[in-house]
């Protein structure tokens, strides 16, 4: 078993990938806030009569997570890409596994982990910022300092338990991990112009993704197998079949990528 | 040690670079692995190494299987290919101390020794080194890890001439009896005087695997101004000819010339029959 991870060779793995790939991971932190702040700021001026409601923040929440996603794991296995590189990596003594779950836990899992507190920094540091903008831009053109109010983000409203059904939160959470575990695979699988092939795989997935919930809403109530006789704040009132057949495949596929991951890099020869 | 045992392999499916091959090598050689370019002598080296997975046949390499990749066979092994790709951004130390944990018998003076032999300041960011100073960190490097094996694809390409010598004494100064070396290089004269047994490889095939001594022992080397008939080979230089005969009885043995050599057994002048560990020649 040590043979295939070992906590003290990983953490040697560890430092060396922060060694290697320390200024990747530093301007990280500053690129992604100031990107936010250039979102927010488009989002914020769009904002004319009414007011800017938590809610708002949902689809730039998720989108922001799956373009950091997506732009952080199509340099994954970066070493792999130049065959120079990748000998010096391929001979680093650690095992497959480690190589392949740091990657993993430093792509996504870590990412994951870290991508609501700095949305949560990077939105919230901005609010004052541009209510001070705006108020000197107004008082400069003379005009009254009233502008509408700014909610500001909350941690809750990302909270898969904060929604009644189980299904949606669930489809959007796996959904962006196979993305980006996709992304990952394809940085492996395709070398050169990994994120434009991977890319057209995502759309061909999502495409089969789509007929499916399509053909879930053909049939939406007549596969119904689970419908609780008691109620808990966050478990469906029904499901369907269809539902969790999504479901499972959804699983199913992510798994299906992590072992391909895993293989290739594997079989990998230089 | 290393066992090829009836090894194929080839980078396209039809056209196999090595076909059915068969060597050994033993614990405690120093090998000089000769060959002209596109031999196949890296290609031998990363089957070796696990970077190439054999297509027919087995390997086994300190008992591992090579391409399995092990962490435990890995830090057995050390190689430095040719050509490399080093963190610009990073300062030799701090990259050395990054990798050096991953060998267990790592030998922090030793390399901070040999840094200094080689005039390398360990300071210094690897971006800012020349391609030479970057090959001399590297073998700096693989001496001190400690591994059972070093496999050093065409070493002293890039280095100036005081540090081929200094190369030569490193090697032979920091090895244990227990660790072996295989050199892969075209460059035979700087390997001559450090290497304890040859192997030649020509299009995919050993064509010479003899102990230095052995070849010693059988041939006298020397350079003379006229032309003999006894000569095996030889070769026009300034003011006469390098030569190799056939070593006479009461003779005493003279120092290899391995560049003559290798260019005789390249031409088929020398017809040699290798056995496991005795070579008619």
């Amino acid at each position: 078993m040590k043979e295939v991870f070992d906590i003290n060779r990983f953490g040697k793995l560890l430092r060396y990938d922060l060694s290697v790939n320390r200024w990747e991971y530093i301007l990280l932190l500053p690129v992604s806030i100031l990107a936010l702040w250039f979102v927010m700021f488009m989002s914020y001026g769009n904002v004319n009569a009414s007011n800017f409601e938590a809610g708002n923040y949902l689809p730039i929440y998720f989108i922001g997570y799956l373009i950091m996603g997506i732009f952080l794991n199509s340099k994954s296995f970066g070493a792999l890409k130049n065959r120079l590189s990748a000998t010096s990596y391929l001979t680093l003594p650690a095992s497959t596994f480690e190589k392949f779950f740091l990657h993993w836990f430093m792509r996504i899992g870590l990412f994951t982990i870290l991508y609501p507190v700095v949305f949560y920094i990077g939105v919230n540091s901005f609010i004052p910022i541009f209510k001070f903008g705006v108020k000197l831009y107004l008082s400069y053109q003379g005009a009254p300092a009233i502008f509408p109010e700014i909610a500001p983000f909350e941690f809750t409203l990302v909270n898969p338990q904060y929604g009644r059904f189980i299904f949606i939160p669930f489809v959007i959470y796996f959904g962006l991990i196979f993305a980006l575990t996709l992304v990952q695979l394809g940085s492996i699988a395709f070398g050169r112009w990994n994120l434009v092939k991977t890319s057209g795989v995502l759309i061909g997935v999502l495409a089969l993704f789509y007929l499916y919930l399509k053909l879930i809403a053909a049939f939406k109530g007549g596969f119904e197998v689970i419908r609780p006789n008691f109620y808990l704040d966050g478990f469906p009132e029904h499901i369907t079949l269809l539902e969790i057949g999504l479901m499972l495949l959804m699983v199913i596929s992510l798994m299906v990528c992590w072992t391909a991951t895993f293989l290739k890099l594997k079989e990998k020869e230089v | 040690m290393i066992q090829l045992s009836n090894v194929s392999y080839g980078y396209r499916k039809l056209e196999r670079l090595f076909q059915h091959m068969n060597l050994e090598v033993r614990e405690g050689n120093i090998v000089g692995l000769l060959g002209k370019n596109g031999a196949g002598k890296s290609s031998l080296l990363r089957l070796t190494n696990g970077l190439l997975k054999v297509q027919q046949g087995d390997i086994s390499v300190l008992g591992h299987d090579p391409f399995k990749r092990s962490p435990y066979f890995l830090r057995k092994v050390i190689m430095i290919p040719e050509e490399y790709n080093l963190p610009d951004k990073t300062v030799m130390g701090k990259f050395a101390s990054s990798l050096a944990v991953f060998y267990p018998n790592f030998e922090k003076e030793k390399f901070h020794s040999l840094l200094q032999s080689f005039d390398l300041d360990p300071s210094k960011k690897l971006g800012k080194c020349s391609y030479g100073q970057r090959k001399k960190f590297l073998i700096a490097f693989a001496l001190s890890t400690g591994c059972k094996l070093l496999l050093l694809d065409e070493p002293t390409n890039g280095l100036d001439i005081p540090s081929k010598s200094i190369f030569r004494k490193m090697v032979a100064a920091n090895l244990r009896t227990d660790q072996t070396v295989i050199i892969s290089t075209h460059q035979v004269k700087d390997v001559e005087n450090l290497i304890d047994r040859v192997i030649l490889v020509d299009q995919g095939r050993i064509v010479l695997d003899q102990d230095m001594l052995a070849i010693s022992d059988h041939y006298s080397f020397g350079f003379s101004a006229q032309l003999s008939k006894e000569w095996i080979y030889s070769e026009k230089a300034q003011g006469g000819y390098h030569f190799f005969k056939r070593l006479t009885p009461g003779e005493n043995p003279t120092q290899v010339n391995l560049e003559l050599f290798f260019n005789a057994v390249s031409q088929g002048i020398v017809l040699v029959e290798s056995t496991q560990n005795e070579t008619v020649l």
